[in-house]
């Protein structure tokens, strides 16, 4: 059989990104430029900024990743490309770029949901597993999607507020560690104890999330104690809100798996770079007999690669797109 | 030589295909929030019609601003896309200039295209009947626009795509051969092209202040 090579472009927050996969799982070239020195002076991403810088890089991304590959134009199969969800005038710069491709060199174009993206970062080297369950969580996205099989997507739960990722970010910002705040909550919860107590966000029967009101009380505990003339204990605070945060996931998630009699689970996201969150689930797949893998940590954030990968089981289905293809800042994944 | 113009600088449509300075297809089409929808479709139907191949195009012109940011975003990764693909030429050409050269009557001295930009500023340049610029596209209050017009001596026409608070002005439509005939032609290396938004981001001038 003939070697499908997609050309994925990611662009819908703040990673200009171009990549190219053979065969939905073998990554040829990915260059993924990232904005996050730009929009850490901001304290978060500024849509505008982003659009610019997008419009600016993207086609030296292009170009770059395509020297990379040490193919040309004539070797890719199809170009695939974020559709949404995301930031409406970044996804667009990356959606006009793909269109253009697509219309000057007559290639098929596929349209790429961010999060069957995300959830494709598990196919990157080796083979999804079928039937499975995905929790994606990022800066944009807490969701749990069952997947029968490849492309066959059903979201069982979603956050009813915040995302878990916009979490972590806020509560990094009330704490006084920076942005983005993942990386460092991650670091500092390993030094604290579990000292404060923290409410566990709707800690009930249902599939769905919330992190609003966790939110609130980390906002609210910092301040009372500030009032009182303490200082918080900064490594404790993110020990006890990662402690919460995991049990959450975890908790919805055993369910689901339980619920729906499936063995197999796989984490999608930037927040799946936690540490706290990926130790707890492989504690928990050995306990509970499920087998659980999570993407390499550089493909947890925005990249194209998994654009690519997902765009090739797409293609697989026979799903294109016409050059009236646009931007959609909310969708849902079906 | 055939040339492709673009212009996605406003919630209108403006593109056409140029051979040898003659206007062989061209539209104009009011396409609100749908730019980045049909922009492209637009341009192939424009193509199609013509029977010509993305690379029978030798060059492209596209305005790269002022205007609407998503929709000079639209315009500009397109053309950039485009050129960089089949390296093809790529030429920038300023939204204002394409609307002064609308103007034909010489009895006007002076022509000032404006863009509104909201809050009492507008995008807008002063060009003379020749079409050479007297002030370069800015953002600039109108007040401060009425007062540099007032200084120049000779018929002053304003011309712009919308009502604009506190300005007398014509409704803008674009005269594309009277453009070719006066094309300043404006090569850009196709990595390096960019929007001229002529303004930055809230977000950078509330960051300048602190």
């Amino acid at each position: 059989m003939k070697d499908v090579y997609i050309l994925g472009i990611e662009s819908s927050c703040d990673e200009t990104s171009c990549s190219i996969v053979k065969n939905g799982i073998e990554e040829v070239s990915t260059v993924i430029l990232s904005q996050i020195d730009i929009h850490t002076l901001y304290g978060g991403v500024v849509p505008e900024i982003a659009s610019r810088n997008h419009v600016k890089d993207i086609t030296f991304v292009i170009e770059k990743c395509l020297k990379e590959s040490n193919l040309t134009m004539d070797d890719i199969t199809a170009i695939a490309v974020t559709y949404g969800p995301g930031l409406i005038g970044s996804l667009l710069v990356g959606i006009e770029a793909s269109k253009t491709l697509s219309f000057i060199y007559d290639k098929p174009l596929i349209p790429v949901h961010h999060i069957a993206g995300h959830i494709y970062a598990n196919n990157i080297s080796h083979d999804m597993k079928f039937p499975l369950m995905c929790l994606v969580i990022s800066g944009g996205h807490t969701e749990l999607v069952y997947m029968k099989d490849h492309y066959n997507f059903e979201v069982v739960g979603k956050t009813l507020d915040d995302a878990v990722g916009e979490c972590f970010d806020k509560v990094a910002r009330v704490v006084g560690i920076g942005y983005p705040g993942g990386p460092m909550i991650d670091k500092l919860s390993k030094i604290g104890h579990d000292s404060y107590n923290l409410p566990i966000p709707k800690n009930d029967d249902s599939f769905d999330f919330s992190f609003s009101g966790l939110k609130s009380a980390v906002i609210n505990l910092y301040h009372n104690e500030a009032q009182r003339g303490n200082t918080i204990n900064k490594e404790d605070l993110c020990t006890s809100f990662t402690n919460v945060v995991v049990e959450s996931l975890t908790s919805k998630t055993i369910k689901a798996l339980k619920k729906y009699d499936c063995h197999n689970l796989v984490l999608a996201g930037g927040v799946a770079a936690n540490s706290s969150i990926r130790e707890k689930f492989c504690e928990l797949s050995k306990k509970e007999g499920f087998t659980f893998s999570y993407p390499d940590i550089k493909y947890c954030t925005d990249n194209a690669t998994m654009i690519a990968a997902a765009g090739y089981f797409c293609y697989k289905l026979g799903r294109r797109s016409e050059l009236d293809l646009n931007g959609k800042s909310s969708e849902i994944l079906n | 030589m055939i040339s492709l113009f673009l212009d996605t600088s406003s919630s209108y449509f403006c593109a056409c295909i140029v051979k040898d300075q003659s206007v062989l297809k061209s539209i104009y089409v009011y396409l609100e929030k749908d730019m980045s929808k049909y922009a492209l479709v637009k341009v192939k139907e424009m193509m199609d019609e013509l029977n010509l191949k993305p690379n029978d195009v030798d060059e492209i012109i596209v305005v790269n601003g002022p205007g609407s940011y998503t929709g000079l975003r639209v315009g500009v990764t397109i053309a950039k896309t485009y050129a960089w693909g089949l390296s093809k030429k790529l030429a920038k050409i300023s939204s204002l200039y394409v609307m002064a050269t609308s103007v034909k009557d010489s009895s006007y001295s002076y022509i000032v295209p404006v863009i509104d930009a909201r809050r009492g500023f507008v995008f807008a340049g002063i060009y003379d009947k020749n079409y050479n610029i007297v002030m370069q596209d800015s953002y600039i209050s109108i007040e401060k626009l009425q007062e540099f017009v007032s200084k120049l001596d000779g018929k002053c026409i304003y011309i712009s795509r919308e009502d604009v608070k506190n300005l007398d002005t014509i409704n803008y439509n674009p005269d594309l051969e009277n453009l070719f005939n006066n094309l300043k032609i404006d090569y850009v290396e196709p990595h390096l092209l960019v929007p001229n938004y002529l303004k930055k981001t809230e977000a950078e001038e509330n960051l300048n202040c602190d």
